[in-house]
C-alpha cells in the first residue's frame, strides 16, 4: 500500500439514502477513509470542484443526472480521480460502453459484495496515489530540467 | 283307268269339280306335273298371271323351264327329291317370266294320288313383297350397323342365356377396344369383362335405370361402362353397354386430384406455419414485456437488497469485532465473563448468518430472473448451456421443492452459439411441463452430452406420460390437456419453433404412467 498516512477521501453519490448509509458505515468500520456522501449529483460536483478527492463512486440510475454523465463531469474536473459506477441494472453492455466512452475505472453491480467493493476501492486509490506521485516526480524533473536550462543559458551568456 | 260304279263316279266327279274350282281360285300358281319327266300337265289361272305364259303355253313345258337356266338344276333336284321320297319340300326360287322379268317365288311341292296315278303338285307363291321387305330390313340393318360402327364409343348388346352372357351385337369400336385390351394382357372379351375383369370400380351412379361405372382393367386402362336394360320384341331382357376408354381423362383427373390435395396440404402447412409464427410473435412480445418488467423490478429490488445485504455483512463484521473486544484482556472483567453478553453475541451471529443465507437466496433469484429474461442478450451469443439450465432451475424451484427431485448428469459441453434467452424459454417450458406431469412425488433427470457437432440436452421425468396417439400432437399450437385457463398449449409449440430456429430438432419418447423424455439436439456451432 502506498503512503496511507494521509487520509484518502471517498465521494459517494446515490439517490437512495440507505445505500449511502450502508456504504458509509461499512467504510468507517473497515477503513480510515474520509467518506463524503451525496444524494444529489449536483451537490457532489460542487464539493469536488472545491476539494481534493481520491475516488468517486456513483449510482447509475438517478433522477436528475445519471451516473455516466456525472462521472464524465468529474473526469473533466479531476482527470486523475478513479471513477466507479454502481449499478442495479445488469446492463453489462451499456456499462462496458460507458467504461470505454467515459473512461470509468470500474463498475460494481448491486447488490454488491463488501469485500469486492473494498478491493476495487483500494485499487483505485492506490492507482490514484501512484499517478499523483508520478506527476510530482515529473514536475520535479521538469523543474530540475528548467533550472538546468537556466544554468546553461547563463553559462552561454558569460561566454558571449 | 279303274272302273267305278255310277254313284262313286258321280261323287268323284263332284269332288274333282270342287277341287278344280279351288285350284282355279287359288292365289298361288299350282301345277300338276308328270312325275316321270317333269312335264307340266295342268296349270291354273294364277300360274298364267305369275309366269306370263298362257295355260296352253305352260302345259307341255318341263317344270324347271319356268326358272332362269341357272336355277334349272336346283329346281330339278327339288323335283327329283319329291319324286323319290314322296315327301313335300319347300324352297325359294325365281320365275323367268315370258317378258323375261324375274319373280321371287316360294315353292312347295307334294305327291297326289290321282286315281291310281301319282301326280306331282307344285305350288308357287309370289313372295316379291316379302323379299322386298326382307331386303329393306337387311338394308336398314346394314345402315344402322354402319352408323353404329362410325360411333366413337364401343356399343354392344348381350343377353343372358342360363347365366352365360352371349353377345348379340358389338360395333367396330367395341371390338377395337377389347382387341387392344386382349393384346395388352386382359384375358377376356367385353362380355365377360363386365363381370370378371372388374379389378377396381369407381363411382356407380344410377339414374333412370342407367348405370355409369368406371372400371380399371389389368392393363391399367380405365373404361367407362354405361349400362342399360331393355326388352326386345319377344320381351326378353337385353343389356346394352356403351364402353369408352377414358384412361386419359381418368389420369388427368387423378393428377388434378393429387395436385389439389397437394395444394390443400400446402395451404394447411402454410397456415400452420403462420399460426406458429404468430404464436411465437405473441410469445416474443410477451417475453419482451416480461424482460422490461424484470429489468425494472430487478433494479428496484437490487438497491434495497444491496443495502440489506451490505448491512448484514456489516453486522457480521461488527459482531466479529465486538467479540474480539470483549475477549480482549484489556476489556473489563464483567464484560469478559458475562454469560448474557456471550449468549447475545451468539444469537446475533446465528441471526446474521441466517440473514445472509436469506439475502443470498433473494440475490440468486433476482439474478436468475434477470439472466433468464436476458434483455441485453436477445442476440446470438456463445454461452454455457449448463448456466442456462441452472438459472431456469432456480426459477422453477418453487414448483419442484421437495416434491420433485432433480438429478443432473451434465456431460462435457462446449459453449454453444445460440439465443440464450430463447433456449432458457425452452428449458423453462419443458421443466414446468415435467413438474406438472408429476402428480405426487417424482424425479426429473437432466442429461447433457456432446454428440458429434451437436449438443444433446435431455429432460426425463417420472410423470404420467403421454399416450402414443397423442405424441405427435403435443407440439401443435393450442394442444393442451390442462384445461382452459390453465394451459395455453403454446409451450411445446414454442419449444419446437425455437429448436428449429437453432437448426436443431426435438424428440419425445413417452410411456404412460412411467414418464416422458424430451430430447433437444442443437448444433454447437449454430447456424
Ligand atoms: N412431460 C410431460 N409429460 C406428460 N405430458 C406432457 C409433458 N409435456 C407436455 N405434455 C402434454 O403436452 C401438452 C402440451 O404441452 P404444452 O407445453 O404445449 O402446453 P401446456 O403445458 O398444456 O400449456 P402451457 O405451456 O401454456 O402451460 C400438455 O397439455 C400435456 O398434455
Ligand atoms: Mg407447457
Amino acid at each position: 500500500m502506498v503512503d496511507d498516512k494521509e487520509k484518502s477521501t471517498v465521494v459517494i453519490v446515490d439517490d437512495e439514502e440507505m445505500v449511502l448509509t450502508s456504504l458509509n458505515s461499512f467504510l468507517s468500520l473497515e477503513t480510515e477513509y474520509t467518506v463524503e456522501t451525496f444524494t444529489s449529483a449536483k451537490d457532489a460536483l460542487e464539493y469536488i470542484k472545491k476539494n481534493e478527492i481520491d475516488v468517486v463512486i456513483s449510482d447509475y440510475l438517478m433522477p436528475e443526472m445519471d451516473g455516466i454523465s456525472f462521472l464524465a463531469k468529474v473526469k473533466e474536473m479531476r482527470p486523475q480521480v478513479p471513477r466507479i459506477i454502481l449499478t442495479g441494472y445488469a446492463d453489462k453492455e451499456n456499462a462496458i460502453k460507458a467504461i470505454n466512452d467515459v473512461g470509468l475505472f470500474q463498475y460494481i453491480e448491486k447488490p454488491w459484495d463488501n469485500d469486492d467493493l473494498l478491493i476495487v476501492l483500494r485499487n483505485g486509490i492506490e492507482r490514484q496515489k501512484l499517478m499523483k506521485k508520478l506527476e510530482e516526480k515529473i514536475a520535479e524533473i521538469n523543474k530540475a530540467y528548467g533550472e538546468l536550462q537556466g544554468l546553461q543559458t547563463e553559462i552561454v551568456k558569460t561566454f558571449i | 283307268m279303274v272302273k267305278a260304279d255310277n254313284s262313286d263316279l258321280k261323287s268323284l266327279r263332284e269332288s274333282e269339280e270342287k277341287y278344280r274350282k279351288m285350284i282355279e281360285m287359288a292365289s298361288d300358281a299350282i301345277f300338276s306335273i308328270e312325275p316321270a319327266d317333269g312335264t307340266i300337265l295342268e296349270a291354273n289361272l294364277r300360274a298364267e298371271k305369275l309366269t306370263g305364259f298362257s295355260v296352253d303355253e305352260l302345259v307341255g313345258k318341263k317344270v324347271w323351264e319356268l326358272h332362269p337356266e341357272s336355277e334349272w338344276e336346283e329346281s330339278r333336284r327339288l323335283f327329283n327329291q319329291v319324286v323319290e321320297s314322296g315327301k313335300g319340300y319347300t324352297g325359294e326360287l325365281h320365275f323367268l317370266r315370258k317378258d323375261k322379268t324375274l319373280l321371287d317365288i316360294e315353292i312347295s311341292a307334294g305327291v297326289i294320288n290321282y286315281g291310281d296315278k301319282k301326280i306331282i303338285q307344285r305350288i308357287c307363291r309370289d313372295i316379291t313383297s316379302r323379299v322386298l321387305l326382307q331386303r329393306e330390313n337387311r338394308r336398314l340393318r346394314e345402315y344402322y350397323e354402319y352408323i353404329l360402327d362410325l360411333m366413337p364409343v364401343g356399343l354392344g348388346v348381350r343377353k343372358n342365356i342360363n347365366g352365360e352372357p352371349k353377345v348379340e351385337f358389338e360395333n367396330k369400336k367395341l371390338k377395337e377396344i377389347f382387341d387392344r385390351a386382349r393384346d395388352e394382357g386382359c384375358p377376356c372379351g367385353w362380355e365377360q369383362s363386365i363381370d370378371d375383369q372388374r379389378v377396381e370400380s369407381e363411382q356407380i351412379l344410377s339414374e333412370d335405370g342407367v348405370y355409369v361405372e368406371e372400371r380399371i382393367f389389368p392393363n391399367n386402362r380405365v373404361y367407362q361402362f354405361t349400362t342399360g336394360y331393355f326388352r326386345d320384341i319377344k320381351h326378353n331382357w337385353r343389356e346394352l353397354n356403351i364402353v369408352q376408354d377414358v384412361t386419359t381423362r381418368y389420369r388427368l383427373e387423378q393428377e388434378l386430384k393429387k395436385a389439389n390435395e397437394e395444394l390443400e396440404q400446402k395451404v394447411e402447412e402454410r397456415t400452420r406455419e403462420l399460426r406458429q409464427k404468430q404464436t411465437q410473435l405473441v410469445q416474443a412480445e410477451k417475453m419482451a414485456a416480461l424482460g422490461n418488467l424484470v429489468a425494472g423490478v430487478a433494479h428496484e429490488i437490487n438497491t434495497p437488497l444491496g443495502a440489506l445485504n451490505s448491512n448484514n455483512d456489516l453486522f457480521i463484521r461488527s459482531i466479529e469485532k465486538l467479540k474480539a473486544m470483549v475477549s480482549d484482556s484489556a476489556a473489563p472483567t464483567e464484560f469478559r465473563e458475562s454469560k448474557q453478553l456471550g449468549k447475545l453475541l451468539e444469537n446475533m451471529e446465528d441471526l446474521t448468518r441466517i440473514n445472509k443465507t436469506a439475502s443470498s437466496r433473494i440475490i440468486n433469484i433476482v439474478s436468475s430472473l434477470r439472466k433468464f429474461a436476458r434483455l441485453d442478450q436477445a442476440e446470438m451469443d456463445t454461452v454455457n448451456i449448463h448456466d442456462g439450465i441452472e438459472n431456469t432451475l432456480t426459477l422453477v424451484h418453487h414448483q419442484l421443492k421437495d416434491r420433485v427431485e432433480v438429478e443432473k448428469d451434465y456431460g462435457d459441453l462446449p459453449k454453444i452459439s445460440c439465443y440464450p434467452n430463447q433456449l432458457n424459454q425452452v428449458f423453462m417450458n419443458i421443466l414446468v411441463n415435467a413438474s406438472q406431469a408429476i402428480e405426487d412425488k417424482g424425479k426429473i433427470i437432466i442429461r447433457t452430452r456432446r454428440q458429434g457437432g451437436d449438443a444433446v440436452i435431455e429432460f426425463s421425468d417420472t410423470g404420467r406420460g403421454i399416450p402414443e396417439d397423442k405424441l405427435e400432437r403435443v407440439f401443435d399450437p393450442g394442444y393442451t390437456t390442462k384445461g382452459a385457463g390453465v394451459g395455453t398449449g403454446l409451450g411445446l409449440s414454442i419449444v419446437h419453433q425455437i429448436t428449429e430456429d437453432h437448426k436443431g430438432r426435438i424428440e419425445v419418447e413417452s410411456r404412460v404412467n412411467q414418464g416422458t423424455t424430451f430430447r433437444i439436439i442443437i448444433p454447437i456451432r449454430g447456424r
